[in-house]
């Protein structure tokens, strides 16, 4: 069920991330595999993003893949998803995890900061 | 293990190193030299310190192991501590590690002016003064930073353990090689006193800041949990090892007033034994030390300042981001003024070592804080599966009492403006933290 609705929140972001116009010309080059991990389910997504764009959102239950992970529990991150709380703050309190190159993580803030002003 | 797994583990260990390995440890050396008074005395305060690090080293790797890619001491003081006092400790923690890059920027500075000297004199060597060159290292260092230049992992390990090499072998050659071609041998091991040894061994304390950088990088997936949490205790036991061979070296080899006069015993224990070409590698060795440490401790800086600001727990145009470089640019232009403005204050008051003081002393009761921390996390059964130490509990609570006791015996034995600074930083940080995190 969380993950259905975490499935269900990660296409709306993705529409969310691809109709924004900035975003797209800001990260035209950027290509990642970003893993959401669920570590109350064990099971994850993986995002494809080539060129700036997400192609595809996959289940998977491979904890190690992905170029970027970000772990957490499913109800956290289905909120964070929505633009409900702040990743910023879930990451220095130690809710959520993450792991990747430097890079990756601040392109991440940067789409927050853009999609939701936070 | 496999190649890439020792590969990666290899760069944990190099990364928990990196920062360490600072050129100003050297001007410290003097301190520590100053307190320990004798051979023997030396010896044995940088030995306790490495063990005493090595502790509050398996304290963050438990911690680390729990919380994995933890933004730096907040996460781990928190539920002990309470938010408040967490983030106070953390902020005064920021401050500590700025004033220790505004030191090295001095001291790479000093180092870079003695190497011109070789070559130059006369209005040329006058306007390129220390501080000077401190400016246009650092300001190198930033623009790097900004522009988001990555130095390659591997690259960097290798100047790592480069360094450390080059110190061990130096140090070995001065102690049992060519001893009689420097001006001054030391037999003599000298008296013992367990207070002067103690003494020295708070300011060698001082020696590891910045270990427990790697737990701010969260670079690596794989093994994350078991492979970081090891690699900081063996990172430690590395250093110390380094630290207790070029501690001694330069003990045995360097007359003190060379020591008190000028900040680079390293050079000059280079000069001693090989001439210029000896001054020349050593110079070499410092600046990579220092720009193994610029490198690693501004990076695990600038992070954590910037996602302060993002949170709105420090101000929120600290938590910008380059749109082109996507650096959190202002995080690292905050850095830079911070410690540019220790290299102006350390340059016109002739003074390193109340700021290494500060550092050492506060040191000590973070890491008196950090063990808390992990007996609390063992006592609430809170430990990770994947790193646990057994005795943990006897062993974090000595370290607790023993940090506490150090971090003391410091303020006592320095001037009062070390204590007066410490207390009123972390009073102020407190009032700071109970304001910024009202609800």
């Amino acid at each position: 069920m969380a993950c259905d609705e975490l499935e269900r929140v990660l296409h709306a972001f993705s529409e969310r991330y691809n109709s924004n116009e900035k975003l797209q010309k800001m990260l035209r080059k950027w290509s990642v595999d970003l893993l959401v991990w669920c570590k109350d389910t064990g099971n994850g997504f993986l995002i494809n993003v080539n060129n700036g764009r997400v192609v595809s959102i996959m289940r998977t239950e491979d904890s190690t893949t992905g170029r970027v992970k970000v772990v957490g529990e499913s109800a956290i991150l289905i909120e964070m998803f929505k633009g409900l709380k702040n990743p910023s703050h879930l990451y220095l309190d130690g809710i959520i995890e993450v792991y990747g190159p430097e890079r990756d993580q601040i392109i991440l803030d940067a789409i927050v900061e853009e999609l939701w002003g936070r | 293990m496999s190649l890439k797994r020792a590969l990666k583990f290899s760069r944990l260990v190099a990364v928990t190193m990196g920062t360490p390995l600072a050129s100003s440890v050297f001007p410290s050396l003097m301190l520590l030299d100053l307190a320990a008074r004798s051979l023997i005395n030396e010896v044995v305060a940088v030995l306790m310190a490495t063990v005493l690090v090595i502790i509050a080293a398996l304290a963050y790797g438990e911690l680390v192991s729990i919380y994995p890619t933890a933004a730096g001491n907040r996460v781990f003081l928190k539920k002990p501590l309470g938010d408040v006092i967490a983030l106070a400790l953390s902020l005064m923690w920021i401050f500590i590690l700025l004033g220790a890059a505004g030191v090295e920027g001095y001291v790479v500075g000093y180092v870079l002016h003695y190497l011109i000297s070789l070559y130059v004199g006369g209005i040329a060597l006058t306007i390129l003064s220390p501080l000077v060159l401190s400016l246009i290292v650092m300001t190198l260092i930033l623009a790097i930073n900004i522009l988001g230049v990555e130095i390659s992992g591997n690259f960097q390990m290798g100047i790592t353990y480069f360094i450390a090499a080059s110190l061990i072998v130096i140090s070995i050659i001065s102690i049992f090689i060519f001893r009689n071609t420097v001006p001054q041998t030391i037999t003599n091991i000298g008296n013992f006193n367990l207070i002067d040894a103690l003494s020295a061994a708070a300011i060698g304390v001082y020696f590891f800041l910045g270990f427990g950088r790697v737990t701010t990088l969260g670079e690596e997936a794989v093994d994350y949990k078991r492979g970081l949490p090891l690699s900081i205790p063996i990172g430690v036991s590395i250093l110390g090892i380094v630290f207790i061979f070029i501690t001694t070296a330069i003990f045995m080899r360097v007359p003190i007033t060379s020591l008190i006069s000028m900040l680079i015993p390293q050079v000059l224990l280079g000069k001693y034994l090989l001439g210029s070409e000896g001054a020349i590698f050593m110079i070499i060795v410092s600046v990579l030390m220092s720009f193994s440490t610029f490198n690693a401790g501004v990076l695990g800086t600038s992070r954590l300042i910037y996602a302060l600001g993002r949170e709105g727990t420090l101000p929120r145009f600290l938590g910008k981001i380059h749109r082109r470089y996507f650096t959190p640019y202002t995080s690292l232009l905050f850095l830079y003024a911070i410690a540019v403005l220790m290299v102006f204050i350390i340059t016109y008051t002739r003074s390193f070592s109340i700021p290494l003081y500060v550092a050492a002393g506060f040191d000590s009761f973070m890491y008196a804080a950090i063990g808390y921390s992990a007996l609390w996390h063992v006592r609430h059964k809170l430990g990770s599966t994947s790193f646990h130490v057994r005795g943990g509990s006897i062993i974090y609570l000595v370290a607790t009492i023993i940090f506490t006791l150090l971090g003391i015996l410091l303020l006592i034995t320095t001037p009062p403006v070390v204590t007066i600074i410490i207390v009123l930083g972390v009073i102020s940080l407190i009032i700071y933290a109970k304001i910024r995190l009202k609800p």
